[in-house]
């Protein structure tokens, strides 16, 4: 809950409110941001709230990959250099933007929006699937990676497209699985620490 | 006597969602406490001390601090993991609506006086969740989790005899009525409550057994998936009428069911 004297009704305590809402911010953080922003110059206030504005009108799904962008098809689809052939299947855009980050990687992307998640009532039908699969059969590709998150909903969508997806001369994949660069070993659970057992590589 | 502040329980997570930026409040089920929805953070960073052992559907050991809203979990190690079911779309869609129902039929648990059921509500699924792992038959486990929750829940339907006269039943298809609580036999048909199914006499013989026999009786046995279609709809027609909704996940593994 926000917390806030009287003072802060109206305004304030609207701003307060709408920046509370944000992921990570919590009511103290909320309450700073907002004082900061009173002291900020009326023109530096009004470019945020411009870029706030121009990112909720300019931003659109790429009709291809579904990647957030502002042009379609999103510069990635449409980079010539890229190779074609491969597409790499994610829940979300931001997991683009983790791979692209690694450099490692240079096909084309699919961005489901989501993950199967029985549970919280979310199935194939709500993802962007359908589209995935019409997509592969006009596409040409030869290799699916399917990068959704190594928890169990993340698998269990893996498990859903590996079925869906299977046919002659498509190769599915996984990225392998296995200790975090920094972590250390004894806190790591069983489950990681045996897939990075099983997958080890010659040193 | 106030509570300790931080208890240590073994419990096992039935239910999560995505809080914050890397948190999850997970949903536990614990034999001694029931019900339990605690925060833990930082849990969907890939380096995170908790990372891993929260997962959906492992049996953990757990430290919870209280809070004013919401637990926090402080300390998790998983003690059983579910490597194999994690690799079968079937058994992790049968464990998955599971531990959505074992979280449905259950509550937190306050103080003296705790409800045995919870026990065994908990044994239940983790000893489900152990056969499924373990390479059980998806169906048949499923179906006779459901029964036995039922049970565990004080909600058995009736197979036995006519659930409004008592009167003795003939060997012939039968009407169940969920809110009537089982099957009704043709004299009662007109003045029972709601909508009726039709049974046949093997789904109601595959009923009584898994009732009987338990998980250990279920899996040994085969049943055809048209008899296996009809215990899903008797028990979908249960849940439906004590739940007040369709389990949310009971779409996702049908749907992965092979056809009649």
């Amino acid at each position: 809950m926000t917390q806030r004297g009287p003072s802060d009704a109206g305004p304030v305590g609207r701003l307060i409110d709408e920046l509370h809402k944000l992921p990570g911010i919590g009511p103290k953080s909320a309450q700073r941001l907002a004082y900061h922003l009173i002291r900020m110059p009326a023109d530096r206030a009004r470019d945020l709230a411009d870029a706030i504005g121009a990112v909720k009108d300019r931003i659109i799904l790429c009709s291809a990959c579904f990647d957030i962008t502002e042009s379609d098809p999103c510069p990635i689809c449409a980079d010539g250099r890229r190779d074609a052939t491969r597409v790499c299947v994610v829940e979300e855009p931001l997991d683009v933007r983790a791979l692209e980050r690694t450099g490692a990687y240079d096909g084309l992307y699919h961005v489901l929006h989501g993950v199967i998640s029985p549970i919280n009532g979310i199935g194939p039908e709500d993802l962007r699937i359908r589209a995935l699969v019409e997509r592969l059969r006009t596409g040409g590709f030869e290799e699916v990676v399917i990068a959704t998150n190594p928890n169990v909903e993340g698998e269990a969508t893996a498990l859903y497209l590996q079925r869906l997806l299977s046919s002659p001369g498509l190769r599915i994949t996984r990225p392998a699985r296995g200790l975090p660069v920094g972590g250390d070993l004894e806190y790591a659970d069983e489950v990681t620490l045996g897939r990075a057992i099983d997958g080890r590589q010659p040193f | 006597m106030a509570r300790p502040r931080v208890y240590k329980t073994e419990a096992v997570v039935v239910g999560q969602s995505p809080i914050g930026e890397a948190d999850r409040v997970v949903t536990l089920l614990s034999p001694e406490r029931g019900k339990i929805r605690a925060v833990a953070k930082g849990v969907r960073r890939s380096a995170g001390k908790l990372t891993g052992h929260l997962e959906l559907l492992s049996t953990v050991s757990v430290s919870i601090a209280e809070g004013r809203n919401l637990d926090i979990v402080t300390e998790a190690q998983c003690t059983r993991t579910l490597t194999s079911l994690r690799g079968d779309l079937d058994r992790v869609a049968a464990a998955m609506y599971a531990a959505e129902l074992a979280d449905a039929f259950s509550v937190p648990q306050e103080g003296v006086g705790r409800d045995p059921g919870i026990r065994r509500i908990y044994d239940l699924v983790t000893e489900t969740l152990s056969r499924l792992n373990g390479g059980g038959p998806a169906r048949e486990l499923v179906s006779c989790y459901g029964v036995l929750l039922l049970s565990a829940a004080g909600l058995a339907p009736e197979l036995m005899a006519c659930v409004e006269c008592g009167g003795s039943l003939a060997r012939t298809d039968h009407a169940l009525s969920a809110s009537a609580g089982g099957i009704v036999c043709p004299r009662c048909v007109a003045g029972a409550p709601g909508p009726m199914l039709t049974v046949s006499v093997s789904a109601v013989k595959v009923l009584r057994h898994y009732a009987e026999a338990g998980l250990a009786g279920a899996e040994s046995l085969r049943v055809p998936p048209a008899v296996s279609a009809e215990i899903a709809r008797v028990l979908d027609a249960h849940l439906r009428h004590h739940l007040d909704r369709d389990p949310r996940s009971a779409g996702f593994l049908r749907s992965l069911a092979p056809g009649p």
